[in-house]
């Protein structure tokens, strides 16, 4: 039966249309709290939250401004221990509630129950992520408290009555001001309707609120585990149906009554019975129609991500629906002279020839904007009627129409909805309500979307920054700083980069620069290297740096007229083909290091605008004190070094029989001056070492470093037959009367070495609390030898004993500061014992491999990081006893014309001399043979023409003879000598023969041939 | 000009005896070299007696394979008695002169 099932059909969609209703505002709730629980985890990556810095997360998070981010109850930290933590205030144990202990369980973000705050007046919803800290443990809860008012924007989306139900059954909102949470009566009916993926309609039950025969569209919200219900009087919502009935009822009763009073009216009443049924069923069409398109603009939206998509379909919704001619979209954009727009891209239909909204249009979008209302203007004298300053603008009495809506969300308005009609068009009922539920959801989605990729863009800037300060951190110079921050802007940030610092010329050039394409980093260098200019050029990037004005060129291609540009520059822009760029300054604490240069290419299609300049501004700041840092680094790392090594004494002094060596390696990073010194210094008869190790680094260790070296050189030269206990004691007066508020002090051990007749060395050692000195003896044995005695520099009148040893020949001593046996592998020291057994692997090692190997050892050891300097001085005293100091160096000195016939002369006059000196007779007759070699070659090649001097110097040194030849004058070439061939160098060859070594050295003074011959041969 | 070399030549028949004491250098060389080559040259057969020689050096050894090589130009060797003095001996080993030059035991 027609009339029936026309009944049914609008039960069922009046039915529908609640169910989706209710599903949209479920879609909207959800999407809301994901929204909130991805803003929160984003929080919880940041540095402060991440370091547990809770004044430091604390002012993030009002930077951040909590309510913009929709959590209008605030954002908070609870730690581990389930306390909210804040900064100036003791923290509140909360560990009880169900959010703390849900999210410390699971580690799984957690949205509450409404919860009446403590502080608040309102009943919030609590958003809570977990946190992890730089271990990458659950450090605690940051939280984000939602007041439920907030939700009321939700609402907004369906005018109708909607209920939210937080998973205990209590009413979140329902309209109206919230006054109490109630439990609704059924806990298992919500259970079901909880369950129910698809959601649904139940008939004739009593709301949660109690209002009692209402038809109830519920759908669940999976995020917050909530239940929305559109829930509305059962008359009501069957109203149209009924009323639908009725009237076919009422025509069919009709017709029975005129059936029996006459045929002849029966064709008019069943015709009118008739369109009665047709109406029914175009209204059912109508409805229906409805119903399916505001289903599927639900739908469209809900799939709708960014805001590009969001704008879109709400776009293609209204023209498919409305057949507009002309349709723009315009973002607002609040200035402080009131309510701007700009056209969004591909949608320009209706901007005038110039490329600008036309001013009529303005004023209606603006009013629309600012009244939040739409205005449906459908034809021009409507709009003459509202807006009379336009009508002398709107031409035709026939047209335009134009309908505005208002694209608001919970921030305010975002856009302007406007479409253009060529011809007047009136705007029925339903195309109204449609249109108005298409303004409303796509200003939510589209808030959401703008929300969402604000959220994406200052996590993106967040991480940005925080990854590029670590990579630069992680290296030491400026130049691998500033390649560490190329390397983070290109390409992941951007397509060029260029970082530039000023030349000699003040000129700015690139230092590392980088491209996305690689194969165009040549075309940036050329160009950036072609416009070095300096500060004397507005808008460079040198005046940018140095004055501190960073800026944005946002669209290149449009601005490139502006400069004056060569050809081949020009050319080098079209091959880089930027879109946009930004000058940025590189500044250290209080002057500028220098520029970065960042640009996007027209081909990645990516962009910078003002908006991107905070972040880009804030990235250059962190980057050029990190930049700073690493110049100051290098500065005081190459002073520290100079310092040291003045410090140091330059070279070992020659102690006769003793070979010296020594190292000193400046632990930590580098940029003080250690405490840790040695010395070794001749006075009178004696030689000293001294190692010692002064408290602290840097220029005060420095200036007490100087004092000791010096203080015990003069002590010991000014008192030569003080012992070393006496010149400590002369140290410490010293330091104390030079450094008097006991703020420095140091420890020292001083060796005196003295020959002693019988071959022998002997050692003298004090001790100012250093560690013990080592003992090498000739056989592999060593002994730790330490005189108890105090620091210097903090008692007046400390005495020092003094122990004495005997060095044999192959005996050896080593002087070392704490560094060595402190060197540290984690918490383990290496040790005395392991240097000791280290110097006990090497018996009869020289003092340079013993000092290299325990050097390199402590390095391995460390991990090839020395936290404390290391100083060592080691000695060992040589095999063969020296002769005895009183026996002046034998030598020979002798001029003679360059002559054959002083050939002879020389002969005995050396000959002499050597037997003098006790050299025996084959040695001496070839040292002489030689040497007659040296001279006749200089009487034969030197003086061809004119005869001139030849000198013969000799001395007998270090158990060998050592002969110098000298002439005044060139040696010829061997080929104008006038020698054959096969005698050349007979007498070179002579020399070598007979000599250990022989040397020739041409100068343009002269020749000079040196010969040495060792004496094997025991001298007597 | 100098004192500290001399020379004897002592003809037996065709043959030559050729005698040098004193010390080889370059001071004394050339001058020993003008006087002793002719009388290798023209001499049927000749021995040059090193024997007494206590000094040798370079210009020395140069002399003795000037004459060595002029005596080969004939078709004729060198025939040398060495020095008697161990150290002057050495030097001509040294110089590798004994390759070139024949020398005789000074026994024979």
């Amino acid at each position: 039966m027609l009339l029936w099932s026309n009944y049914r059909h609008d039960t069922e969609r009046a039915r529908e249309a609640l169910a989706v209703r209710a599903a949209g505002a479920a879609f909207s709730a959800d999407s809301f709290l994901e929204e909130r629980i991805r803003i929160l985890s984003a929080i919880a990556q940041a540095e402060p939250v991440r370091t547990g810095d809770v004044p430091g997360m604390y002012a993030y998070f009002v930077r951040l401004g909590p309510e913009r981010l929709g959590f209008t109850g605030g954002i908070g930290w609870i730690d581990a221990a389930g306390r909210i933590r804040s900064p100036g205030t003791p923290p509140v144990d909360l560990s009880d509630r169900d959010y703390v202990r849900h999210v410390l369980r699971t580690g799984t973000p957690y949205v509450s129950r409404a919860v009446m705050g403590r502080l608040q007046e309102h009943p919030v919803i609590v958003v809570a992520v977990p946190t992890n800290g730089i271990d990458n443990r659950l450090s605690g809860i940051v939280t984000g408290l939602v007041r439920l008012d907030m939700l009321l924007t939700v609402k907004a989306l369906q005018p109708e009555q909607v209920t939210i139900l937080d998973r205990a059954g209590q009413v979140i909102f329902d309209e109206g001001p919230i006054d109490e949470i109630r439990l609704p009566v059924d806990m298992t009916r919500l259970a079901s309707m909880r369950d129910d993926p698809d959601g649904g309609v139940l008939d004739g039950v009593d709301d949660p609120s109690g209002r009692p025969d209402r038809v109830v569209g519920y759908a669940s919200a999976p995020a917050g585990s909530w239940i929305v219900l559109d829930s509305r009087p059962s008359d009501e919502v069957y109203a149209s149906a009924n009323r639908t009935l009725r009237s076919g009822l009422s025509v069919l009763g009709l017709a029975a009554l005129l059936a029996l009073l006459g045929s002849a009216l029966i064709g008019i009443r069943l015709d009118r019975l008739a369109r009665a049924g047709e109406a029914a069923r175009n209204e059912a069409e109508r409805r229906r129609r409805n119903s399916d398109r505001l289903h599927r603009l639900t739908s469209s939206l809900a799939a709708a991500i960014d805001v590009a998509e969001v704008i879109e379909v709400a776009m293609r919704e209204a023209r498919d629906e409305l057949a507009a001619d002309r349709c723009s979209i315009f973002l607002v954009e609040e200035t402080r002279a009131g309510v701007e727009f700009v056209v969004w891209p591909g949608f320009e239909d209706t901007l005038d020839t110039t490329g600008r909204i036309p001013v009529e249009v303005r004023v209606v979008c603006r009013d629309v904007i600012m009244r939040r209302e739409s205005v449906f203007l459908e034809s021009p004298q409507q709009i003459a009627a509202q807006y009379p300053e336009l009508s002398a603008l709107v031409g035709r009495p026939d047209g335009p129409a134009w309908i505005v809506l208002p694209l608001v969300a919970a921030g305010g308005a975002l856009a302007a909805f406007f479409l253009a009609f060529d011809e007047s068009r009136p705007v029925a009922e339903d195309d109204r309500r449609f249109l108005g539920t298409l303004a409303e959801q796509s200003g939510v989605a589209l808030g959401r979307a703008l929300l969402h990729e604000e959220t994406e863009a200052a996590e993106r800037g967040a991480r940005l920054l925080s990854e590029t300060a670590a990579a630069m951190e992680q290296e030491q110079t400026f130049d691998a700083r500033a390649a560490r921050l190329i390397d983070a802007l290109v390409p992941d940030f951007a397509d060029y980069a260029s970082l530039e610092i000023p030349g000699e010329d003040g000129g700015y050039r690139p230092v590392v620069l980088a491209t996305a394409d690689r194969t165009l980093e040549p075309a940036l260098r050329e160009l950036r290297e072609r416009h070095a200019l300096d500060v004397g050029h507005p808008r460079s990037l040198a005046a940018t740096a140095e004055a501190n004005t960073p800026y944005v060129v946002e669209d290149v291609p449009a601005a490139i007229g502006d400069f004056e540009l060569d050809e081949r520059t020009l050319e080098l822009v079209h091959r880089l083909d930027p879109r946009s760029y930004a000058c940025l300054s590189l500044r250290g604490r209080n002057r500028p290091l220098g520029g970065l240069l960042v640009g996007m290419s027209t081909a990645s299609g990516r962009r910078l605008t003002r908006r991107d300049l905070p972040l880009l501004r804030t990235l250059s700041e962190r980057a050029g004190l990190i930049l700073e840092n690493a110049v100051l680094h290098e500065r005081e790392r190459a002073i520290a070094g100079v310092l040291q090594e003045s410090l140091l004494p330059p070279e070992l002094p020659e102690i006769p029989s003793v070979r010296l060596a020594s190292a000193f390696v400046a632990g930590g990073e580098g940029v003080e001056v250690g405490g840790d010194f040695y010395d070794a210094f001749e006075a009178d008869d004696s030689h000293y070492l001294v190692v010692g190790d002064v408290c602290g680094r840097g220029v005060e260790a420095a200036t007490m470093t100087a004092l000791c070296r010096y203080t015990l050189r003069a002590a010991a030269l000014q008192q030569p037959s003080s012992g070393p206990a006496r010149l400590l004691e002369i140290l410490n007066r010293s330091i104390l009367a030079q450094i008097p508020d006991n703020s420095q002090f140091c420890t020292v051990a001083l060796v005196r070495l003295r020959a002693r007749d019988d071959g022998t060395l002997a050692v003298t050692v004090a001790s100012a609390a250093h560690p013990p000195l080592l003992v090498l003896r000739e056989d592999g044995s060593v002994e730790q030898v330490q005189p108890l005695g105090g620091l210097l520099g903090v008692f007046p009148g400390v005495h020092f004993p003094e122990l004495e040893l005997v060095l044999e020949p192959g005996d050896g001593i080593l002087l070392y500061t704490d560094g060595v046996v402190e060197s540290r592998r984690g918490v383990e020291l290496f040790g005395e014992e392991r240097l000791l057994a280290l110097v006990r692997s090497m018996p009869g090692a020289t003092p340079n491999v013993l000092v290299d190997r325990i050097v390199s050892s402590i390095h391995h050891y460390a991990g090839g990081h020395l936290t404390d300097d290391v100083a060592l001085l080691g000695a060992r005293y040589a095999q063969v006893a020296a002769r005895p100091r009183e026996r002046a160096e034998p030598s020979f000195s002798l001029t003679l014309p360059a002559q054959p016939a002083s050939l002879a002369l020389l002969r005995t006059t050396l000959q002499g001399w050597l037997d003098e000196f006790g050299v025996g007779e084959t040695a001496a007759r070839d040292i002489v043979l030689a040497c007659n070699e040296a001279v006749a070659n200089a009487t034969l090649h030197a003086y061809r023409e004119s005869a001139g001097e030849v000198s013969i110097e000799a001395r007998i040194k270090g158990g060998a003879v050592l002969i110098e030849v000298r002439d005044s004058g060139q040696w010829l070439e061997r080929a104008q000598d006038g020698l054959p061939p096969d005698e050349r160098g007979r007498g070179l060859m002579l020399m070598r023969a007979l000599m250990d070594d022989v040397r020739v050295d041409r100068s343009d003074d002269g020749t000079s041939i040196s010969l040495r011959r060792a004496l094997h041969e025991a001298s007597t | 000009m100098s004192s500290i070399a001399s020379l004897e030549l002592e003809h037996v028949d065709e043959s030559l005896h050729a005698r040098i004491s004193g010390e080889l250098d370059l001071a004394t060389c050339d001058d020993l070299r003008r006087r002793l080559q002719p009388a290798l040259l023209q001499a049927g057969s000749s021995v040059l007696d090193l024997s007494a020689v206590s000094f040798i050096d370079s210009a020395g050894l140069r002399m003795l394979i000037q004459l060595a090589s002029a005596l080969r130009n004939e078709g004729r060797t060198l025939e040398l008695i060495p020095p008697a003095d161990a150290w002057a001996r050495k030097v001509l080993t040294v110089s590798q002169l004994d390759r070139v030059i024949v020398f005789h035991d000074p026994s024979d």
